[in-house]
Order: structure tokens, then sequence, then C-alpha cells
């Protein structure tokens, strides 16, 4: 079975075969990354897919093979970032139905997704990005700051805003804030 | 009483952790199809190719087309599948099946306009079937609840994205015949970045009522929308109204785009502090049709927080 420096550098070298196969491995995480931090499944998708694109356009001139995840990380923040300034007005569905089936409760609770979900969307990409890599993707700030291609106190001080911001929301929701109402 | 709680930074980790981690964590698998596809004839761009950006643009082109037809092949073999949108896409699906009339005369994505199910507002493809039942926002505010039959379905008009972050500007339900959108306008006119617009005057009813762009038939007359008491006015374009160069709308407040053809109603309740405009648009030669249908769905509103004769000012 091949590594996956193998099939970078097959993939590099036009096999699109080994390209497949790297996708394969990449898309459910990127699609999973994306989403968060656009919250949005078409924006996602269509990140998601131009990033792929791009990688596949350029691997012949990544020099660094064993780099491929953070370099593939890269592109598609960067393609997060164009889909957001892209559409500067979309659609998304946020509607809760009562006929939907309910959705097990965690210990985060409706009132803090909600809270959170608002908070979260009055962040910019650049904010949000930060948030999913860290608290999601588990990748230290010496890390995102290296993908972002930003300073690590640049990237500590947007994870520390946008931290204060999601506080913000839940605090004020515990504090006097409305609970969602989940079922009718 | 106590003043504000302190969240733990751990448990405020906790938290934000568990909400992230109920995303999806599964790519639809048309994306992953409908992505490969080009790959084959994709040209690499090699360091000896850079300079030959044209030709490597002919072919992304190509690429392009090879995902159209992809598209088409996994469409009509996979019915009923929505290669955009897909499995993970809340809220109501919908599954286009374009109108004669939406066929017959396309109309523009208009700027700034791009919920998908308000044909006459000259968007989207037609009828798109949603799911009959009660919803009610999460996001959007003041909280509103409503019931719409099959056929209809429920979008979100999301303002701008990158800065200021993104606010939820409104709702648009609508059946294909028309639309209803419930907008709590933040502006009278639609702000460009960064701008951040006129405000809202504090009677907004009467302020619509004396636009000029704005033919009335009749009003402002009282109405009653989720128990709370407000007024509404009815009619449409004027003649000589200014329509916007660009994409040809007539905005008379932020998100609520309007045609030469279309007749409409706006209704303004005052929902807690917040001044709710209800119109109800569509084509001219069908609004009298739709009006009966969206009454019913107007009439079953209701603003949960706000309920009771304490509700409106």
């Amino acid at each position: 079975m091949a590594t996956q420096r193998e099939l970078v550098e097959r993939a590099g070298g036009g096999d699109a075969m080994a390209f497949d196969a790297l996708a394969r491995t990449a898309i459910d995480r990127m699609y999973a990354i994306a989403h968060r931090v656009l919250r949005d499944p078409h924006l996602a998708e269509d990140a998601v897919q131009q990033a792929l694109w791009s990688a596949w356009r350029d691997l012949p001139n990544l020099r660094e093979p064993d780099r491929f995840d953070a370099w593939l990380r890269r592109l598609l923040v960067r393609c997060c970032y164009e889909e957001a300034r892209r559409q500067r007005r979309s659609p998304t569905v946020t509607l809760l139905s009562f006929d939907a089936p309910p959705t097990p409760d965690t210990t985060s609770g409706v009132a803090d997704r909600d809270a959170l979900d608002r908070a979260f969307r009055r962040l910019g990409p650049e904010h949000r990005i930060v948030v999913v890599l860290h608290h999601y993707e588990g990748i230290p700030l010496v890390e995102i700051a290296e993908t972002l291609g930003i300073p690590v106190g640049t990237a500590r001080s947007r994870l520390h805003y946008a931290l204060k911001r999601l506080r913000d929301a839940l605090e004020a929701d515990a504090s006097g804030g409305r609970v969602e109402e989940r079922t009718a | 009483m106590t003043g504000r709680q302190q969240t733990p930074e751990a448990e405020l980790d906790r938290r934000i952790e568990f909400w992230l981690d109920e995303g999806p964590d599964r790519a639809p698998d048309a994306l992953l199809a409908s992505t490969l596809a080009p790959i084959p004839v994709m040209a690499q761009r090699r360091r000896s190719l850079v300079a030959l950006g044209r030709l490597t643009v002919r072919v992304e082109a190509l690429a392009r087309l090879a995902v159209a037809a992809a598209l088409v092949i996994a469409v009509a073999g996979i019915a009923g599948f929505a290669v955009r949108g897909g499995p993970s896409g809340a809220g109501p699906t919908s599954s286009a099946s374009p109108s004669p009339t939406a066929a017959q005369s396309p109309l523009p994505l208009p700027s700034g306009v791009s919920f998908t199910n308000a044909g006459p507002l000259g968007v989207g493809t037609g009828r798109e079937a949603g799911k009959a039942g009660t919803y009610q926002t999460l996001i959007f505010r003041p909280v509103v609840r409503f019931t719409v039959p099959a056929g209809w379905s429920v979008n979100n008009i999301v303002n701008t994205f990158v800065g200021g972050g993104e606010e939820l500007a409104g709702i648009p339900i609508g059946n294909g015949d028309g639309v209803i959108v419930v907008t709590a306008p933040t502006t009278v006119d639609p702000p460009a970045p960064g701008d951040p617009g006129s405000p809202v005057p504090a009677d907004l009813l009467a302020w619509l009522a004396t636009d000029t762009q704005l033919t009335l038939t009749s009003g402002p007359t009282p109405v009653t929308i989720g128990g709370i008491g407000g007024n509404e006015i009815e009619g449409s374009l004027a003649a000589t109204a200014r329509l916007d160069p660009v994409d040809g709308f007539y905005r008379p407040v932020d998100w609520l785009p309007l045609l030469p053809r279309h007749h409409l109603r706006i209704a303004v309740v005052q929902v807690g502090g917040q001044q709710v405009l209800v119109a109800t648009v569509a084509n001219a030669d069908v609004f009298e049709t739709f009006r009966v249908e969206a009454d019913a769905v107007i009439g079953s509103f209701e603003f949960p927080d706000f309920q009771g004769p304490g509700a409106s000012p």
C-alpha cells in the first residue's frame, strides 16, 4: 500500500488515481472544517471543491510532500476566505421544524447552541477559522499561525477575541437571556 | 440580585467543543464525485506552464464542462439526490421542478438576494416544494412561529458576512407564485459594505406610505398579525420608480426587492422594541390568488416571546 508521500509524489506527477486516493482520505475532514467555518453546506462544498482543484493544479510545485496535510489545509482556509468574500449574502436555512425528529440533547444544550451559533455567525472568517482549527481540529496555535501565514501572537489574539465573544454570548444567555423553545 | 456569572475557561472550551462536534463530519458523496470528475482533464500548473495561464484557463473551462456533464449523469442516475445541498442541508429540502412560467422567463439573480424559492422576486427556478409543518425561527429575532402547507419553502436572507460578521436579515416564505418576506429592517436603504445605511424611522409604515416610489391602492389600514396590532398598505411600484441601475429592483427597505410587475402588501407590527415588516409580494396577475394562501400562512404567525395584551407598546 502506497504511503501518503508516495501518493503525493505520484499525484504531483500527474497520476489522477493517486490524487483520487488523497482526496478520498482528506475530503471528510476538509468538509467538516469548511462547514464549521462557513456555517453553510453549499459554501462548504464549494470551498472544499475549489481547494481540492487548487491542490491538483499546484501539486507539482509542492516542494515538501511530507507537508501535504498542512499545505492542503492552507488551501482550504484560503478557499473558505474566498467563499466568504464571494458569498457576502447567501441563504442559510436555520429554522427548526417541530415535525423533525427530536435531536438528542447533549450537555451543551439547546440554549448553548443557539447562543454560540449566533455569536459565531457574528465573527469574521479570520476569527472563525482559528476557533475551528484549535478547538475542533486540536491544532496548536503555532501550527495555525503557520497555516494562516500570520504571527503566532496574531493567531493567539484572534482566538482570544473569538472566545471572548463566544463567552459573552453564553454569559448573556445564562444571566437572563431567553431560553429557546425546542418543541411546541 | 446576582452579577454576571463568570464562565470558567475550561468549561467554556468544553461547551464550544461540544458545539463544534455537533456539525457534520462527513462530506456528501456527490461532492467527492463532482470534485474528482474533472481531474483527469484538468491541467496541472507546472512551473514551465505558469506563464501559459491562458492555456490553463481553457483547460479548466473544459474541466468545468466535464463537471457539468458528470453532474447531469449523476442527477439522472441518482434520482432525487440534490448535489448541492445534499443530505447535510438543514431545514426543508427542495426539489426543483421549474414551472412553465419560470422556465420561459428566467431572470438574473439580483445582487444581494439569494433566497431560492422566491420566483416572483426573480430568483430561483420556480416552484420548489418544501415540507408542510410548523416552523420557528432559531436565529431570526424576534422569534416567529408559523405554519406552511406542502409546496411552500422557507429560507433565510443573510446579510453581510465579512467584516461586520453575519446577520440574519429576514425570512422569505414562498410557494413559487409569491413570497412573504418577514424582516426587521435595520436600515431603510440597502447599505453598501461599510455603510451603515439610513436609520429606520420611528413609524416605518407611515414613512413607507409617503414613499413616492410606491403607488398605494389602500391603506394604511389596521391589521393584526400574531395577535399584535399594526397597520398595512397595499399597492405597487410607481411607474416612475427609480430602479437600481445594476439589478433593476427598487428596495423601499433593505431586503425587500421589488419589480414594476409586482403587487405588494406591506404590514408593520411593533414586536417588542422592533418594527417587524411582513410583506406579501407576487406578480400583479396572480396576487389575488396568492393573497388567499398567504393570508392563511400569515394568520398562523405567532411571536412566542411577545404574546398577550402587553406585547405591543
